[in-house]
Formats: C-alpha cells, structure tokens, sequence
C-alpha cells in the first residue's frame, strides 16, 4: 500500500510539473518601456526570430513558443533591453506539436540591435541604427539603415537590402550565399563556397572574398574608392563606373579575363603562366583589382 | 589627392591649394616598409619554424598539429590574427620583388600557432554542438579551403615567385582561421542560448 | 547630402578606416595614405622647397603614422596628426643639415595679427609661391601652417615648437617680407 501511495503521489508530482510546464508552450506577450536609441538584445534557439521598427519608446515581444522553451526573459535596464529564449536545462520529453519559437520583436527605430539565433532565420525590417545578426544555420534577411550593419552566419544565406544610405557593412558567410542590393558605402563580404552578389552606389570600398564561389558586383564608385576581389577558383564579376575614373588591374592563373574596353590581357610573366589586364578609365581617382587562379574575371563599366 | 586648387592669379594666400600630388606614387615605399616591419618585429619574437607544415592526414577532425605560418605583410590585416606558412621559402621569394611594389616574409608568428593549435583541438567538440545540417556544411567548407590550398601549393612548387599565387594562399590560411573562429563563436552561442 | 552631413559621414569613414589600420590592415592605410598624401606633401614642399626632400619627408610621414596609430586619438582630426608628425619630420631632417636661424627682432602689432591673408591685387599662383619659397625657414614654416593650412597660432606655434608669441612674430616677418617681394599689401 505504501509504494502505492509513493507511486501515485509521484505520478501526482510529475502532472503537476507538467502542468506547470504546459504554460510555456503557448504564446507570450510582454512589452517594456526603453529608450530611442537604446541597445536591444536578443536571443533565441530555433525558429525564427523578426524585428520591426516602431516609433514607440518601448520593446514589444510577442511570441509563439516551442516545447523545448522554459521561459522567455525580457528585461529591460537603464538604455539596454534584453529578450532571451530559455530553453529547459533537459527536456522531459512531452512533445506538444509546436517544436519551433516564432519570436517577433518591435524595438524603437534607432534602437542597435544585436541578434543571435543558433538555427533561427533571424529578419529585420525598418531599423535605422547599427545591427549585429548571429545566426549558425539560420538565414538572415535584413534592411539596413545608415549605421553600422553586421550579419555573419556559418551555413545560411544573408539577403540585405539597404536603402541608399552610406553604411558600413560586414556579411560574412562560411557556407551560405551572400546577396547585397539598393546598398551605399563600404561592404567587406566573404564566403568559402557561397555565391556573393552585390550593388553599391555610391560605393566607397568593397572587399569581397571567396575560395570557390563567384562574386558579382555593380557599383558606382566614390573619388578615391577602392575594390578588391579575390577568390581561389570562383569566377569574378565586376561593373563599375566612376564620375573620376579608376584603376584596374586584373589577374588570374589560368582563368579567362575579358572586359568592356577592348584592351588584351597580357603574360604576367615571360616564362610563368598566368595573364593579367592593367589600365586606366578617365582620370583613375578609384582602384580596382581582382584575383582569382582559375576563375574567370569580368570588367565592365556599370 | 591634388585639392582642385585655382590656376592663375588668386586674391588670397588662403586660396593656394594645400594638396600638391607628388612626382610618382610613394605608396609603394611606404607599403614596402610597413610590410617589411611587419614581417621583422614578428620574425624577431618567433621561436624557430618547423621545416614544413605538418599537415593533417586530409582529414579536419584527426588530432590538432603544429602548423607554422605563412606572412605577406601587406595582405594580413583583414584576418582574425596574423596568418604564415611553416614551410620554408622557395628560392625566388625572398629575393628582391618587382617594383618595391611586394615582399613576401616567410615568418613563422607565435600567436598564429597557439590561436590554430587551440581551435583544431576543441574543433571536433565545436562542431558536435552545431545542428547537423550547419556541421556537415563546416566540414566541407574546410575542405574546399584544404583543397585550395594544395591546388595553390601545387601552382606554387612550379613558379615559387609568383606573387598572386602567394597573396591568395595566405588568403585561405585566413580564410581557415575565420571560419575556426566562427565556429568557436557557433558553438558557443548555442551553449549560451 | 548636405555639407554637414557630408562632413560628418567624412569623419566616420575615416574613424572606420584608422580603426581598421590600427588593427593592421595595411590596404585601409593605403586608403587613408590617397587620402592625405597631397596635403602632407604639400606642406613638406612648401617647408623643404626641395621635391626629392619633400617625397622622403612624406614617406617618413606616413610610416611613422603606420607606427603611432596606437596613440592616435580617435576625436581629433586624423589630418592634423598627419600634419604635426610632417612638420616633425621636416624640422628633425632640417635640424640634422642645417644651423638654427636667429629668431627675428620684431615688434608685435597685437590688433593686427588676425589676418585673412588677401592680396591688394590678384597676384599669379607661381609667383606667390616663389616670394613664400624665398622666405626664411622660421618666417615660413609659421606663414605656411597658418595661412595655407589654416591652424591657428596656437596649434602652429605648438607644431613648430614655438612660443605662440614668437610664431606670431615669425608671421609678421613673413607678411612683411611678401609685401616687399610682391610689392602689394598683403591683409
């Protein structure tokens, strides 16, 4: 009778706990009061993750939220506000049907926001200050403002709009594709595999590399602006026009090299292989240069 | 770099242009030095450099080795750290490069070594904390990296000189270290959330 | 864009690029290097009167600021800094050569020192550099910081090492010498 009674007020034990537990899987609403041109914080597994910009002093969360999430943080100190997905330390198995977290995030419009995910597809619309997007595997689609933007992830694709506005932008990807349109300003990109395409205008630096991906970019260069290209075996696609002209100097191992401008590449060296195209467009105030061993290299103007 | 100064007569000194370009370009020479210096301060705290680098049997998760370093000063500032090879120079390298223009420095840099050694050893439990998909992904960017740089090695052992092939090996030596360091950050991002 | 705003998005370009510099990106030095660099050899020019002279000093220029970007403020003007380790270049070149000039007698006019520098009458490009070409090394360097430049007394006198007073004295020197080689009154 005993163990009965330890079995059952065990079995009494666990239900309770679960029924606790059951709040989590559910939906969750909080908003928190935070400043202008504060920094917002956030964090979350799976799923995904989409900020939006509003014009309210406040951080507004609301969330569908997946069986493994304990609980959801949302604090809010001095101009720092932080949304965090806690997952259970160890999950206890029940499966409710809804594996992924769907976190949609309003912060103020010149808020810096900082994004990590591990296997979240993290997307951002309409914030103006700097941003900094982490995910591991999960896509990133962003917009930029004229502020500082940063998106890195290991195996997803990064797919940024801009608007126009000069930014300094840093899109890396170990694996994934990169895509940059409608941007101004500086852009340092690389990619191991993935296929980087970009548009700069104006366009002030770009520095892009691959080892086997190809990257394509069509810019209207600044005075003074300077493009590097380099990959291993990806093939290198440039369209480019300055008002003050530049330089270019193209070089591949074994790869083709062809341009707009009715000029033959020539032997990098007499008794090496390898061929190289140099020359100069209007007054060459701009520098661009792209390498490659055995990809193919284009110049064109824009 | 000239400022679009008034040719002719001017009314005030205040109208003379600050900006004269010089007679030639004096980048060159700057870079040459900064390059140079570079190399030097690094090769002066170095310990001695293994003869070649001792490579992984084709293989990113066997047990970390010592890797040595490859340095072109002019092309390291974009990594996490400083990237050089251990190997020893090919013959063509050290002597005096085209037009000032770029020295190759074969150095070995201690920080590069430690910082490599560390990421190869937690690399297989780095990897086990990403989600499968991104996992396999890793592997077989690093291995495009690995393949590169033996098609560049290759390229290199026919025309030791040649300085594209130079720039764009200590681009995947950089490359490798990226993508190590973002898979520590990964790792350690997953644990943290 | 507007002026100010240009000005601004100048200034954060450039913080971006020391920032990355610093870090050793040599390629973002280069940047800063086509940026600064007529302006730096300018000044050398106008000081050394020498071209071959003027490119070593620019050189030494640049890669002593490769050297000290670490003590490079970010809040100040990264020309300026350029422009000061210039003229520290220029005068230690200048000291190793050459004796010292005596510093000028010269009575001050207090009330007339803030000067924009024009000219009674439009005066050639290459005659005006001539007649600043001809001037002592003291009364120069002060007229060439100043008027070219646009640094006030202070940060001229502070550059060439001077008391603000003498600097001031070297600059009336220098307006006083124009006007008789030019034979125009110079403001």
């Amino acid at each position: 009778m005993q163990r009965t009674y330890r079995w059952l007020a065990a079995s009494l034990a666990l239900l309770a706990s679960a029924a606790v537990l059951a709040d989590a899987p559910g939906t969750f609403e909080k908003e928190v009061p935070a400043e202008a041109k504060g920094v917002v914080e956030i964090s979350s597994t799976s799923g995904t993750i989409e900020v939006t910009a509003w014009d309210k002093a406040a951080v507004g969360v609301k969330a569908e939220l997946g069986s493994e999430v304990d609980h959801v943080e949302v604090t809010s100190s001095g101009n720092h506000t932080s949304v965090h997905v806690q997952l259970h330390a160890h999950g206890i198995g029940f499966n409710w049907g809804r594996d992924e977290t769907h976190l949609h995030v309003q912060v103020p419009k010149d808020s810096e926001l900082d994004v990590s995910g591990v296997s979240a597809e993290v997307t951002t619309t309409g914030v103006q200050g700097a941003q900094r997007l982490h995910s591991v595997s999960g896509d990133i689609t962003a917009e930029t403002g004229p502020s500082d933007f940063e998106a890195k992830s290991v195996s997803g694709n990064l797919k940024v709009r801009g608007h126009g506005q000069p930014a300094r932008l840093r899109l890396h990807s170990v694996s994934g594709n990169i895509e940059l349109k409608h941007a101004a300003g500086e852009l340092d990109t690389s990619t191991v595999s993935g296929e980087i395409t970009a548009e700069l205008d104006p366009a002030r630096t770009f520095h892009a590399r691959s080892t086997s991906g190809d990257i394509t970019f069509e810019g209207r260069l600044q005075r003074n602006a300077d493009v590097d290209v380099q990959s291993v075996n990806g093939d290198l696609k440039v369209r480019a026009a300055s008002e003050d002209g530049f330089q270019y100097e193209l070089q591949s191992l074994s790869g083709d090299i062809s341009d707009c401008f009715n000029i033959k590449p020539e032997r990098s060296s007499e008794y090496g292989p390898g061929h190289k195209l140099e020359g100069t467009r209007g007054a060459g105030s701009a520098h661009v240069r792209l390498k490659t061993m055995s990809g193919d290299l284009e110049l064109c103007d824009h | 770099m000239t400022d679009e100064g008034p040719k002719g007569a001017i009314r005030s000194l205040r109208d003379l242009p600050q900006g004269i370009e010089p007679s030639r370009d004096l980048w060159p020479q700057i870079e040459a030095q900064i390059a140079g210096r570079a190399g030097l301060e690094a090769e002066a705290s170095a310990p001695a450099a293994p003869a070649r680098r001792a490579r992984l049997p084709g293989r990113w998760l066997a047990a970390a080795a010592m890797v040595g370093c490859l340095a072109v000063g002019v092309w390291i500032g974009r990594s996490v750290l400083p990237g050089a090879a251990p190997k020893a120079p090919p013959a063509a390298v050290t002597s005096g490069a085209a037009d000032g223009a770029l020295q190759a420095a074969w150095v070995s840099d201690p920080r590069y070594q430690r910082e490599h050694a560390a990421l190869m050893r937690s690399l297989g439990a780095q990897l086990a904390a990403l989600p499968p998909a991104s996992r396999t992904k890793v592997l077989a960017s690093l291995e495009t990296i690995h393949e590169a740089q033996q098609q560049i090695e290759a390229q290199l052992g026919k025309d030791p000189g040649n300085a594209l092939l130079q720039e764009l090996l200590v681009n995947t030596y950089q490359d490798e270290m990226r993508v190590l360091t973002d898979v520590r950050e990964a790792s350690n991002a997953g644990r943290g959330i | 864009m507007k002026a100010a705003q240009v000005e601004s998005s100048r200034i954060d370009w450039e913080g971006a690029l020391v920032e990355r510099a610093r870090a050793g990106d040599a390629r973002a030095f280069e940047r800063l290097y086509r940026e600064h660099a007529g302006r730096v050899y300018g000044l050398c020019l106008r000081m050394t009167r020498q071209p071959h002279l003027a490119e070593d000093c620019t050189q030494e220029t640049f890669i002593n600021a490769w050297r000290a970007l670490a003590q490079f403020e970010t809040r100040s003007a990264f020309s300026t800094w350029l422009h000061r380790i210039a003229v520290n270049v220029t005068l230690a070149r200048r000291r190793r050569s050459a004796r010292d000039e005596p510093l000028p007698e010269v009575e001050v006019e207090e009330e007339a020192i803030e000067r924009d520098w024009t000219l009674e009458t439009p005066i050639e490009v290459e005659e005006i550099e001539n007649a600043i070409g001809a001037l002592p090394e003291g009364a120069r360097d002060a007229l060439v910081l100043h008027a070219l430049y646009g640094y006030s007394h202070s940060e001229a006198a502070q550059m060439l090492g001077l008391a603000e007073g003498t600097c001031k004295a070297q600059l009336h020197r220098a307006r006083k010498l124009l006007r008789e080689r030019l034979n125009v009154e110079v403001g």
